[in-house]
């Protein structure tokens, strides 16, 4: 993957996508307006005026015979995060992502069709995760003996974090051993949205730990947790921080508030995946790439 | 826990210009200059080149074979567009050191930090991460993905994968030269213990008490790695031979890699009258390798209106025996332990690469007689160095593996930080911090 992306180029998917959402760009009276370009162009007279550094790590930089391949050089890249990365960053955070039992569910043996193929759970609410084929390898060993037919467990569907990150290997291009293979730098679609699924879904654990020390570790600051939201229901500053891994700005929370704000405040459920977005959405926004 | 939110950067004014510097990229552009914006005071200038082979257009001798598209390629206002941003850059950097995200202290303890003082601040939280525990797990992980190497052999058998990454790792961590990779006689298998955050020296074992035929072999840093030699094998050795190739030339298997192509190809007996094609580039004679005109089993000099594969096998040819003694194992012998791909697949002897008589190489005029004297050349060979220099400094700009992804480093970008690798002998930790400290990487 050779795609240069800069920060604003990171940011511009999932800020367009809360702009949609909140409409915000459109309306005259709408907070995001004073930072809007009122029509196209008007930002091209600020192109080779606003730089501080022309210099580079190299020994150019002075732009009279400067080539594509230079300019794209000294450009950061769009690096996926590596998968061990992501899991480190998660924990630290207040997601559990190891063990099986982090994969929710009753966990009880998937049932076999009448013909002994198919393997299901009776629970809607639960799907049959055979993890690691053969799905023998899952659960009790002694239950799984009863039966020739591999079986696996059943475990919350939609599947939590915990079962998005373990599972995702091969979405992530973690290269098996002797594959003579590296992991791979770039996002596919596969891992894209893979990461996605887990921020979706790490957003829970996120809000519910990241007050706490002990489950939050990364963002503790003066001994203390910051709780992602504040009393008021606000997006707290330092918790975005530590999600984002930069100092929050005054827009940072502000989009967080914009997106908890659309939720309808006499319905906690409303409440709840309002905020649950608003973290996925942070999160997305600041790590797509590394 | 009530902060005054900082004020750095807006990024709903960066999400927005995002969108209108796309309408300017798409429709703003000089006609006659598509690297130009419209009203940008240069736009009178020529373009810059942008063919596939701009290396060339450098005049510093780029003569990366993976020289990129071009096409497509982005404006050089925005080098200039660039604001610097410790902030950003202590988040990305951490993620390249230790693995995670900066703490929420490391990240206030900059943020909170006069501007006019976050460059020193920043520097002293790099030194931090660089001394972090951490560090050494992101440079195996760094390495493992350099090598595409890992864990233990899946074969029963079969060396460990982690010797050459854990070596390689400890000399970066343990701010060694790099030149160490090629030239180290002692101590090039050692463990890492996450744990305890301690490398234990070993020594590699490229002999069996089980196999007396297998012989002790001088050890050139990872050119006699057991995993290496065993996880590459291949017909004629060529896989390692490539391995070395992407490694520690940053070239594509099929790039040349062994010199500068010519076309003034030199026939010589005893195949004189083997005509080289019109397309046939490398710089050793034809006849250099071998083929059906001196016995070979394998025709090198075979050809047709596109392909010529002397032109690549004339280097490999060259370079391929020195790996060829090492059999699935990674144990050394006195003889050649690898398959030649024909009926049979019988073992190969040396007369499958080269005449009798022509000596092996590194590339053309760096003779290596050995796995030692291959060392000494490629440890001296600039390109060597230089790719070692454009390896990290694509990781620390999350750029991606350089043969893999087609991200080439031009040798301008790169010049001082070469200059200084050499100088300050060639430690790969020093370099990554210049590389994090650079005015390119604190720019966004």
């Amino acid at each position: 993957m050779t795609s240069r992306m800069n920060n604003s180029i990171r940011w511009a998917v999932p800020i367009a996508s809360i702009a949609l959402l909140t409409a915000a760009c459109e309306s005259s009276n709408g907070p995001l307006d004073d930072t809007c370009p009122t029509e196209p162009g008007t930002g091209g007279n600020t192109a080779g005026s606003g730089g501080s550094t022309s210099g580079s790590g190299g020994s150019t930089g002075s732009g009279d015979t400067i080539t594509p391949q230079e300019v794209d050089a000294r450009l950061h890249g769009c690096r996926k995060m590596r998968f061990e990365t992501l899991g480190t960053m998660l924990r630290e955070r207040g997601v559990t992502l190891d063990g099986m039992a982090a994969f929710g569910g009753s966990q009880v043996q998937c049932q076999n069709d009448n013909k002994g193929n198919i393997r299901f759970c009776s629970d809607p609410n639960e799907i049959c995760a055979c993890f690691e084929p053969p799905c023998a390898q899952i659960g009790n060993g002694a239950q799984n003996n009863e039966n020739t037919t591999a079986k696996g467990i059943c475990v919350q569907r939609p599947q939590t974090a915990a079962y998005l990150y373990q599972s995702g290997t091969d979405a992530f291009s973690v290269p098996p051993d002797d594959s003579r293979r590296s992991e791979k730098d770039g996002h596919t679609t596969a891992s894209a949205m893979r990461l996605m699924d887990i921020f979706i879904q790490a957003a829970p654990e996120i809000i519910a730990n990241i007050g706490d020390p002990l489950m939050a570790p990364a963002c503790t600051l003066n001994g203390q947790n910051a709780p992602m939201f504040n009393p008021d229901g606000t997006c707290n500053e330092q918790a975005i921080s530590c999600l984002i891994g930069t100092a929050a700005t005054e827009e940072h929370v502000l989009l967080c508030d914009l997106m908890v704000d659309k939720a309808d405040p006499n319905d906690t459920q409303d409440v709840a995946r309002k905020r649950e977005i608003a973290v996925a959405a942070l999160l997305s926004a600041a790590h797509t790439c590394e | 826990m009530n902060r005054k939110t900082t004020n750095r950067g807006t990024i709903l004014q960066r999400g927005c210009l995002f969108g209108a510097l796309a309408v300017l990229a798409a429709a703003g552009c000089n006609r006659d200059n598509p690297y130009k914006l419209a009203g940008d005071g240069q736009a009178g200038e020529d373009c810059p080149p942008i063919s596939g082979s701009s290396g060339q257009t450098t005049g510093s001798g780029n003569t990366d074979p993976t020289g990129g598209s071009g096409a497509a390629g982005p404006n050089p206002t925005e080098l200039t567009d660039r604001q610097v941003d410790y902030g950003e850059a202590l988040r990305t950097a951490s993620l390249k050191l230790v693995g995670t995200l900066p703490t929420l202290e490391q990240i206030y303890e900059l943020a909170d930090t006069p501007e006019d003082q976050q460059a020193a601040k920043y520097e002293t939280l790099i030194d931090e991460m660089l001394s972090s525990p951490r560090f050494a797990m992101r440079m195996l992980e760094y390495w493992r993905n350099v090598f595409k190497m890992q864990g233990d052999g899946t074969l029963a058998g079969h060396p460990t994968r982690e010797s050459a990454p854990t070596f390689a790792a400890q000399l970066v961590v343990e701010n060694r030269s790099f030149k160490e990779l090629m030239l180290a006689t002692s101590g090039t298998c050692p463990t890492y213990d996450p744990q305890t955050n301690t490398f234990t020296a070993g020594e590699c074992s490229n002999t069996n008490p089980q196999d007396p035929e297998a012989v002790p072999v001088t050890v050139a840093g990872v050119l006699t790695d057991p995993g290496i030699h065993s996880l590459y094998i291949g017909n004629l050795a060529f896989r390692r031979n490539r391995f070395f190739q992407e490694a520690f030339l940053c070239r594509d298997g099929n790039a040349p890699g062994g010199a500068e192509p010519t076309d003034m190809p030199n026939l010589e007996d005893p195949c004189a009258e083997v005509k080289a094609p019109g397309n046939y580039t490398s710089p050793w004679p034809m006849s250099s390798i071998a083929g059906e005109c001196n016995e070979s089993a394998v025709n090198f000099h075979e050809y047709n209106t596109t392909v010529v594969c002397a032109n690549c096998h004339a280097t490999w040819n060259h370079r391929a025996p020195l790996f060829g003694n090492f059999d699935e194992f990674g144990e050394y012998f006195a003889t050649p332990q690898v398959p030649v791909p024909v009926e049979g697949s019988p073992i190969a002897t040396r007369e499958d690469w080269l005449p009798p008589g022509e000596p092996t190489a590194w590339k053309f005029g760096q003779p290596a007689a050995n796995l030692t004297e291959l060392g000494q050349v490629m440890a001296a060979d600039p390109d060597v160095q230089a790719c070692a220099v454009k390896r990290m400094w694509n990781y620390a700009m999350s750029r991606g593996d350089i043969v893999d992804n087609e991200t080439p480093v031009p040798s301008t970008v790169i010049a001082s930080l070469t200059d200084a690798f050499v100088a300050n002998d060639f430690k790969m930790r020093d370099l990554l911090k210049q590389i994090l400290l650079s005015d390119d990487y604190v720019s966004f």
